[in-house]
């Protein structure tokens, strides 16, 4: 037992390497990134007009290498995740410059040192060596200068990137800045977090609160009427699309008979404004973990030991709640682990249905902003959830079932 | 376990009584069978033709040239008016499928406009409350129109010569009060019949469109006919390689065990958390997105779960004695795999064969939803769904949308049920 | 006595004087060409001073101040910096370029200049230097005075680095020739280049707050992403007036300067503006219809003509506006890639824009409220040959121009080939936005002269990537258009079209806006010569000579172009007598409108109370319209 628990945890950072490396690179292959959603903005007619001076037109050179940088996309793909990663240091601050005929330049950069402030660096070429000094005279620990020659650069004087060298990735807790709001990815999860979790808490309250007293009931009754019509009438909810019924409810509800807001998202109207979108959710969620919770407790009430307590004469209800209950219920504690993620992520359809301002929607948005730190953040959490639901839900399993031994299969 | 064991007879009895199920199948099973027949049904080719004494079957013939029927016109004619034509001039006749719009054809409703003693413009909706009527050249273009407001000509009236504006006159209480050109020659007199356009979506009942026209001037049974057929595609492409798929890898991994079962898991645990968006906006741009493309991806994201069960089923059969038995007696693993583990997988298909299907139209139709889906040209239901989102007055579109897909959902997942009951097999598993 | 009113004049100038930013000072000495310093004696004497006073006003003076305008947005902005990494958002016009002052205006009836920050204006005699007179009451909204300064500093800024505004810093160094300040509030501006008109492009220069960017440095980026940008408009953003995906607030100046003069006064009427964060649009037109919002947009069909079945219209509280304008044209309409094969065949060019039936799109999609686009230079006022119409849809001519093509035969699916074998098949590609519903209009009505348009929608950044590598046939697209000139370089000269490989091929050239890949030495000889021009009859004549060839050229099928706006606003929103101006482009740009929030409260109250208040309304105002 203690091997395969090891086994699987040592086996986590590497799944997850590959998910994130999988994932990191879609969004390198995925055609179109920032870079064109930024060109695209400014020369796209479907925005108005102004007499102000704002960028137009397609990007010049210089340009176009200082968005590639920007956005990473300056270097290899490899070196691109390490740096994500953490594993390899990339370019925390940089700023180009160009040399002067001296073969000199000058450029002020934020201090790492001491937040908010800034000095400067003195950059002179010689040969094909650049040295950075600051004003002392000094080298600056972490700080580097490399030749940026441009395509068609339309200058002739030297173009010198001036860097910091740092490792700043999720090995050092730190998920990078959201590209279209330049917030850290953390706070902006942060921010939808509290959405999500009320509305991942409540479906997953409910879920549980409503399916299994629904599956005991109908277990008890088995194959009658109750049993049967309840049955259809979760099939029909479970073939009911959650966005569908959004749409329909959005019309008639919100739009048509005014029941319910159509705005969105409001805590202070938090009931009225979560009894739709969470209907919609959970419409077909209440199924499986009905009829799961029915035949786990079906097939348990044929056991032996069901048999025996009868024999010995317990009554019915004591035996049906407290002991094939306890039992069917270690496998319903199983999926929980698995719901862990769902509730981070929440349902992205009904959340864009709705326009409710959680982790879905922002994974939608990050998705069609091509907002990737966001997306690689979210994605980071959402399977490191996953993965590590899976083996707690592995572990309760065993844990109560002594029967279930993991060691020798797989 | 053969296809003709008794307990296959047990099992059908069983299905069969469960009778939603059953119906369910049989529903399905027929509608799938007309929607094969396809343009017989819905279709704007007519079903047998007769000009001048020549019979001919365009539906079948497919494209036929306008010259060859001896009209004026190079490209294939609308034979609903065809149709109107061979009436009058008594050259022929012809007989149209019973829903005579094609899936992809964009219809313009424009029925002719009548005048109410009080002088206001009425359609066959009543009097017309904002809107245009307009008079046609022969070729179908429009050579006057005038904005009505509430029934008077009122603001913009226009004339087109050769399919361009050249002058326009503005109405004020149905009479000209200033012109553009100033020096104009016509006045403003209405040549010829005059119609108007009913707006798409068309409410249902005007020009044979029962249940009116989507926002695109689709007809919409001829829309959700399409859609249902395109389901129907997607199906028989997405089953047998979701399953072969699932089936040859869960087997393997079941059988084999050991590190190629490890390293297939993880491969697995991997892809299942990529973000499929993502990657059908990736493939469909590398790719002409089809619906084929659009399927393979989908059966790229689905053959885990399916992977998954199979290699449960596979690993219990893998390790029972008759299998270590014919192992001891030297079988190759090909052979075992095709003769004792494969058929012991027939249960797992097939009661996961409806869930899959569910999954499938669950996918494509929030897929063309969110506007990520086929072109849209293609019908789908997904994107009625939308336009009925952006059109809630148009009852038409949600309300006949919502019946057929739930309607389809409701069958599937009964037969399902059903199947279940048949095999015994319990959901004890999410 | 003289040392004591220099000390007093010191005195005051000090306690007038803002932050000085000593790098600021550095560069202005490291680029002494460019910044100068004079004195009021060294102004030139015969200058011929102008004020703009023979333009007629076009505020109404009845407007009142005050009330809250109810607005909304489909997000908040990413961030509030003006420059920089994601600055240029949708919703910085509300923010700045709609609520800012450059030195001059443009009227927006003649476009002929206008006082702004500048009281009075001369240009020197050879046309490369203007002088300007500020108003010295003027202030940003921070309170701030509006010095000569400013606008040094305006250079400075964009200039730097540190803003991460790479156009931006093109644009300060290239489009300018230098800055002279007189005194505080005399200033000229020089030139780079001789152009045409040259006064309103150097009126253009806008001030930046020096004090508000005291803390500008390698940090900008990040410091300055949540803090509002003090402009010289009516309006500001208070700390906490920014509440990200929820709303943004608009406060209005207390006593703002532009209340004190001609052009400017009676406009910006509402105290506050509030934006309510509503992603989708008909969430938006519900609440409107509720009250919750005082006035939007409804130019499409659904919304302009739905509008009449709701009570609130037909009770007489909400009005339907329609204003039509008269600005340049975005060129909307299908971009044929010259570089493909068949495309590159004139013959089938002029085919394919017989074969796109865009007139059908206009009468059903559009319900005939938009009209056909001429041409790809359309609404530049005198720089458009009105001659230039569109072909017009004509299966005949269609084929009759494949045909030249060398197109004759009939496929068995009815689509033409010719000798080879080649079929007439396209790629058309549209985004995923409300225009794909009528693809499938364009594919059928060309299937019918013999051409198969073979449908794709892409996701919108994906597509702008394929048409930027080139990779499209043909591709629904349109620019935006900024000026009143033709800006033609950009999107029809041969330098954009082909580039030259190492090994002497030549293949299209990535990354630019030629996207037909039109590569036509006449056309690109009219264009450098017009870019050359000055003289405005000439610029008239070649602008005319250039549109002449794109159309001879059948690269664009100009689709359609929108004529105006469309609102619907309630009753307690007032608008001026002729609605609006010009070229206004929605309410909001000149901000002539007014709000009575008495009448609101009443208004409200009876129409949820179920009382009709009077007839159904609708206003057209047309008194601008082209066509």
């Amino acid at each position: 037992m203690r091997d395969y628990v090891l086994r699987r945890l040592l086996l986590v950072p590497l799944t997850f390497v590959g998910i994130t490396f999988v994932a990191f690179c879609f969004t390198r292959f995925v055609p179109g990134g920032p870079i064109e959603q930024a060109l695209a903005e400014r020369q796209q007619a479907d925005r108005k007009r102004s007499t102000a001076a704002r960028p137009s037109g397609p990007a010049s050179p210089e340009e176009l290498d200082n968005l590639k940088r920007r956005y990473g996309f300056d270097r290899s793909l490899v070196e691109a995740y390490a740096i994500w990663l953490g594993a390899a240091p990339g370019p925390a601050d940089w700023i180009t410059v160009r040399l002067d005929k001296d073969g000199k330049a000058e450029a002020e950069v934020a201090d790492d040192l001491i937040p908010g402030k800034s000095f400067k660096l003195n950059i002179s070429q010689t040969g094909d060596v650049f040295t950075l000094t600051t004003a002392d005279g000094n080298p600056r620990a972490h700080w580097l200068a490399a030749a940026a020659p441009l395509p068609d650069d339309p200058e002739k004087a030297t173009r010198v990137l001036v860097y910091r060298r740092a490792y700043a990735g999720l090995l050092q807790a730190e998920l990078g800045d959201s590209t279209t709001s330049d917030k850290p990815v953390w706070d902006e999860i942060k921010s939808r977090l509290p959405i999500s979790a009320w509305f991942g808490g409540w479906s997953l309250l409910l879920a549980y609160a409503i399916s299994i007293p629904l599956g005991v009931a109908k277990a008890l009754k088995s194959d009658g009427w109750f049993d049967r019509s309840s049955t259809q009438l979760l099939f029909i909810l479970y073939s009911v699309p959650g966005f569908v019924l959004g749409v329909v409810g959005l019309n008639f509800l919100c739009h048509q008979l005014h029941w319910f807001p159509s705005m969105g998202f409001n805590w202070e109207h938090a009931f009225m404004s979560t009894v739709l979108p969470l209907s919609c959710e959970m419409v077909g969620a209440f199924t499986a973990l009905t009829l799961f919770t029915r035949n786990g407790l079906l097939d348990n009430l044929t056991t032996d030991y069901v048999r025996t307590a009868k024999a010995k004469g317990l009554s019915n209800r004591r035996i049906v709640f407290v002991h094939v209950l306890r039992n069917s219920l270690i496998p319903i504690a199983a999926t929980f682990g698995g719901n862990l993620g769902f509730f981070l992520t929440g349902s992205f359809l009904i959340e864009f249905t709705f326009n409710i301002p959680g982790l879905g929607l922002l994974g939608y948005d990050s998705l069609v902003h091509r907002d990737y730190p966001v997306f690689l953040g979210l994605l980071t959490l959402s399977s490191l959830a996953m993965l590590i639901g899976n083996i707690v839900s592995d572990l309760c399993v065993a844990a109560v079932d002594p029967r279930i031994r993991f060691d020798k299969s797989a | 376990m053969s296809l003709f064991d008794p307990s296959t007879s047990q099992r059908f009895e069983r299905f069969r009584q469960n009778r939603m199920g059953w119906w369910s199948l049989l529903t399905l099973v027929t509608i799938s069978a007309l929607a094969l027949l396809g343009p017989l049904l819905v279709g704007n080719r007519p079903l047998v033709l007769k000009v001048d004494g020549a019979y001919r079957f365009p539906v079948f013939a497919g494209f036929i040239s306008g010259r060859e029927l001896g009209l004026k016109i190079e490209g294939e004619p609308n034979y609903r008016l065809l149709a109107e034509e061979l009436k009058r001039n008594g050259r022929g006749w012809l007989v149209m499928p019973p829903v005579p719009f094609a899936p992809a054809e964009v219809c313009e409703v424009m029925p002719e406009v009548s005048r109410d003693a009080e002088g206001r413009w009425h359609d066959p909706r009543g009097i017309i409350a904002e809107g245009r009527i307009f008079t046609l050249n022969a070729d179908g273009t429009r050579r006057q129109t005038w904005t009505i407001i509430a029934g008077r000509p009122h603001g913009d009236a226009r004339l087109f010569a050769e399919g361009i504006g050249i002058a326009r006159a503005k109405f004020a209480d149905g009479k000209v009060a200033q012109r553009v050109p100033t020096t104009d020659r016509t006045d403003w007199e209405p040549q010829g019949s005059l119609r108007t356009q009913v707006p798409s979506p068309c409410p249902p009942g005007l020009d044979g469109h029962w249940l009116g026209t989507d926002e695109s001037g689709h007809d919409m049974v001829a829309r959700l006919f399409g859609g249902f057929r395109l389901l129907l595609l997607s199906a028989l492409i997405y089953l047998p390689c979701a399953y072969g798929i699932g089936l040859v890898l869960g087997a393997a991994m079941g059988y084999f065990g050991g590190w190629f079962d490890m390293v297939s898991q993880r491969a697995m645990e991997i892809w299942s958390n990529i973000p499929f968006l993502y990657a059908i906006i990736f493939l469909a741009s590398l790719l002409e997105p089809t619906l084929a493309v659009l399927v393979l991806i989908l059966v790229a994201f689905s053959w885990i779960g399916l992977a998954q069960q199979l290699r449960a089923s596979a690993y219990q059969v893998s390790a029972r004695d008759y299998v270590t038995a014919s192992r001891a007696l030297g079988a190759s693993h090909a052979r075992i795999i095709w003769s004792h583990i494969l058929p012991n997988c027939t249960t797992v298909i097939l009661t996961t064969l409806p869930f899959s299907l569910h999954g499938l139209v669950f996918s494509l139709s929030a897929l063309d939803y969110l506007g990520f889906g086929l072109p849209p040209t293609e019908p789908s239901w997904g994107e009625l769904l939308h336009q009925a989102k952006e059109n809630w007055a148009a009852w038409w579109i949600l309300g006949p949308t919502l019946f057929c897909l739930v309607g389809t959902m409701v069958m599937i997942n009964s037969i399902g049920e059903a199947l279940q009951d048949a095999f015994d097999v319990r959901r004890t598993q999410k | 006595m003289r040392t004591l009113l220099a000390f007093l004049i010191a005195l005051t100038t000090a306690s007038a004087q803002t932050f000085e930013d000593p790098k600021a000072a550095a560069f202005y000495a490291e680029h002494k060409d460019f910044f100068h310093y004079a004195t009021p004696a060294d102004l030139p004497k015969d200058l011929n001073w102008h004020d703009g006073s023979e333009q007629k006003e076009f505020a109404d003076p009845r407007a009142i101040r005050g009330g809250t305008l109810r607005q909304f947005t489909a997000g908040t902005p990413p961030t509030l910096r003006r420059v920089g990494p994601n600055a240029n958002n949708s919703f910085r016009g509300e923010l700045y370029d709609n609520n800012d002052f450059g030195l001059l205006s443009s009227h927006p009836n003649t476009d002929e200049p206008i006082p702004a920050l500048a009281t009075s204006w001369a240009m020197s005699p050879d046309g490369m230097t203007a002088y300007f007179r500020l108003d010295p009451n003027a202030q940003f909204t921070d309170g701030q005075p509006i010095t000569a300064e400013d606008y040094f500093y305006a250079f400075y800024f964009h200039r730097s680095p540190w803003a991460k505004a790479d156009w931006y810093a093109d644009f300060y160094t290239r489009e300018w020739g230098g800055i002279t300040k007189y005194d505080a509030h005399t200033i000229s501006i020089k030139a780079p280049r001789k152009r045409p008109y040259q006064l309103e492009q150097l009126g253009e220069l806008r001030p930046l707050p020096r004090n508000f960017f005291k803390d500008f440095g390698p940090n900008y980026e990040k410091l300055y992403n949540d803090r509002f940008h003090p402009t010289t408009g009516p309006y500001f953003v208070s700390p906490t007036g920014f509440q990200r995906e929820k709303s943004v607030t608009l406060t209005r100046v207390k006593d703002w300067w532009g209340d004190h003069r001609k052009f400017t006064r009676f406009r910006y009427n509402p105290d506050v503006i509030a934006y309510g964060v509503i992603r989708e649009l008909d969430s938006a037109y519900a609440s409107m219809l509720d009250g919750e919002i005082d006035f939007m947009p409804i130019m499409m069909p659904r919304y302009w003509y739905g509008t009449n079945e709701k009570k609130a219209y037909q009770n007489g509280y909400l009005i339907k506006a329609q204003f039509f304008n008269d600005i340049p044209r975005p060129p909307y309409g299908l971009y044929i890639n010259t570089q493909k094969p068949l495309l590159s065949d004139l013959d089938v060019r002029v085919g394919l824009q017989h074969a796109t039936d865009f007139q059908r799109v206009i009468d059903g999609f559009y319900r005939g409220d938009y009209d056909r686009l001429n041409q790809f230079s359309e609404g530049l006022g005198k720089f458009t040959d009105p001659s230039i119409r569109p072909r017009r849809y004509s299966p005949e001519l269609a084929r009759a121009a494949f045909a030249k093509a060398g197109f004759t035969q009939v496929g068995p699916d009815g689509i033409l080939m010719n000798a080879a074998g080649e079929r007439l098949s396209f790629r058309l590609t549209f985004d995923t936005s409300d225009r794909r519903k009528y693809l499938a209009t364009l594919v059928e009505s060309a299937r019918r002269c013999g051409v198969e348009y073979r449908p794709e929608t892409l996701e919108h950044t994906t597509m702008y990537r394929k048409v930027m590598e080139k990779n499209h046939d043909i591709v629904f697209w349109a620019w935006s258009v900024s000026g009143r000139i033709p800006a033609l370089w950009e999107s029809h000269h041969t330098d954009n079209a082909v580039e030259k490989l190492a090994d002497g091929r030549k293949v299209p050239k990535r990354q630019t806006n030629n996207i037909t890949g039109i590569d036509d030495p006449a056309l690109s000889k009219i264009i450098d010569q017009f870019r050359n021009a000055t003289e405005e009859t000439e610029m008239i004549k070649l602008s005319f000579a250039m549109q002449h060839r794109i159309h001879d050229l059948a690269d664009f099928i100009p689709g359609f172009k929108v004529p105006g706006y469309r609102i619907a606003h309630w009753d307690w929103v007032k608008f001026p007598e002729g609605f609006d101006v010009r070229s206004a482009e929605d309410p909001g740009q000149y901000g002539l409108f007014w709000l009575d929030p008495k009448q609101r409260e009443v208004d409200l109250k009876d129409f949820r109370d179920g009382k009709v208040r009077g007839a159904p309304k609708t206003v057209i105002e047309d008194r601008w319209r082209t066509e």
